[in-house]
């Protein structure tokens, strides 16, 4: 069976312009999930010098929300803005990094495709913090026509609940677990002292 | 239960350098280096059921030449801020002829940071320094990485397996019909 992937990018948000008022940008909230605790990673509980081990305090401040342990965090966003009338499409990917602080947001990479001349010349569409606390970012999308737009954010990566595979993690599939089907070489050491 | 993890990135690894130098390991801010050892998930995928026509495209297909597409994230909490870098690992497994052996290279992709505090990171208006990955075992598929680049006690990060060649589930053509995906491959082409 295989252990890494059972389907890739998930589709996290949908927006459709469809109503909009045709004076208005189009501004569309969503919530990313980096905030949750990893909680397939599983601290070892005993051992030489267990309480150093590189995953141990790693678990500990996952469940912290203030100073040094604060969980900072960051995720990887594919977004794809399109116009079907003024025709024209736009792909980004962007990281939101989350930290005590708020965040910020990164653009990793742009690219524009199959633009009518009067698509969207205006900037097409931008990300934006709306509410750090609770992981809340804004799409603006520039207009094509009023009623012919579309976008879709794909999970690529990153800091959300994900599957954690290393030492001790205990997948109920095996994952990470000696004797299932799994190259148990796939563990991350303690620190190269 | 992980919400996402059966979809995109897995974690691979996580540290937290505020175990680091009480073990009497080395101490960032004297110098010493930080690391540890992680392996690329390297199993031949056995989800494949190809068929025994040697006209298919996907006949023989190997697995004897792979790559690997890694993320790190890693944050400061005192000079405090967070880098994310992409890398892009090849490895090959020649069983014979001259160059007989297992090989393995690291390639950097793209950075990008955030400097919440000017000095996280080695500072600047550049990209950051660390963590950096080299190659440690080609043969054992292990990566070893260097963390750091705030305060020595005050780093933490993971590392993240977002796709390539590794046990990965195959959903092209196979006796078994996907209910919803075309799994057809075209022939060869002229």
């Amino acid at each position: 069976m295989a252990v890494i992937s059972h389907g890739q990018s998930a589709l996290i948000a949908t927006f459709s312009a469809e109503g909009n008022d045709a004076s208005a940008l189009k501004k569309m909230d969503f919530v990313v999930p980096v905030g949750r605790v990893i909680d397939s990673v599983i601290a070892p509980t005993s051992g030489t010098n267990y309480t150093q081990d590189p995953i141990y305090l790693w678990k500990a401040s996952a469940h912290a929300n203030s100073g040094a342990n604060y969980r900072m965090g960051a995720i990887k966003l594919g977004i794809h803005a399109t116009g079907s009338y003024n025709s024209g499409q736009e792909y980004k990917e962007f990281v939101y990094f989350k930290h005590f602080n708020g965040g910020a947001i990164a653009t990793l990479s742009t690219q524009t495709g199959d633009n009518s001349s009067t698509f969207d010349n205006a900037g097409n569409f931008s990300l934006a913090i709306q509410t750090a606390s609770s992981d809340t970012l804004r799409i603006t999308q520039n207009k094509d026509y009023r009623t012919a737009n579309e976008v879709k954010v794909y999970y690529l990566g990153g800091g959300c609940d994900v599957t954690f595979v290393g030492r001790n993690s205990g997948q109920a599939s095996g994952l990470g677990s000696v004797g299932a089907d799994y190259d148990d070489r796939w563990y991350q050491s303690f620190w190269i002292v | 239960m992980a919400l996402i993890g059966q979809h995109g990135g897995k974690l691979l690894a996580v540290f937290n350098t505020n175990t680091y130098a009480s073990n009497g390991g080395h101490d960032g801010s004297n110098g010493g280096d930080m690391l540890f050892d992680f392996y690329l998930p390297t199993d031949i995928d056995d989800t494949k059921t190809f068929g025994t026509n040697t006209a298919d495209v996907e006949h023989g297909f190997p697995a004897t030449y792979q790559s690997h597409y890694i993320a790190t994230h890693t944050s400061g909490s005192y000079y405090w801020g967070n880098c994310w870098k992409e890398f892009l690992i090849h490895r090959q497994v020649i069983s014979g002829g001259g160059s007989a052996g297992t090989y393995m290279q690291i390639h950097f992709l793209r950075e990008v940071i955030y400097r919440g505090h000017s000095s996280f990171n080695g500072g600047g208006s550049g990209v950051g320094a660390l963590p950096t990955l080299a190659v440690q075992s080609a043969a054992n598929a292990q990566v070893r990485m260097k963390v750091g680049g705030d305060y020595w006690n005050s780093n933490s990060g993971e590392v993240y397996y977002l796709g390539g060649s590794a046990e990965t589930s195959w959903i092209g053509n196979t006796p078994q019909a996907h209910p919803i995906y075309d799994t057809t491959i075209g022939d060869w082409q002229e």
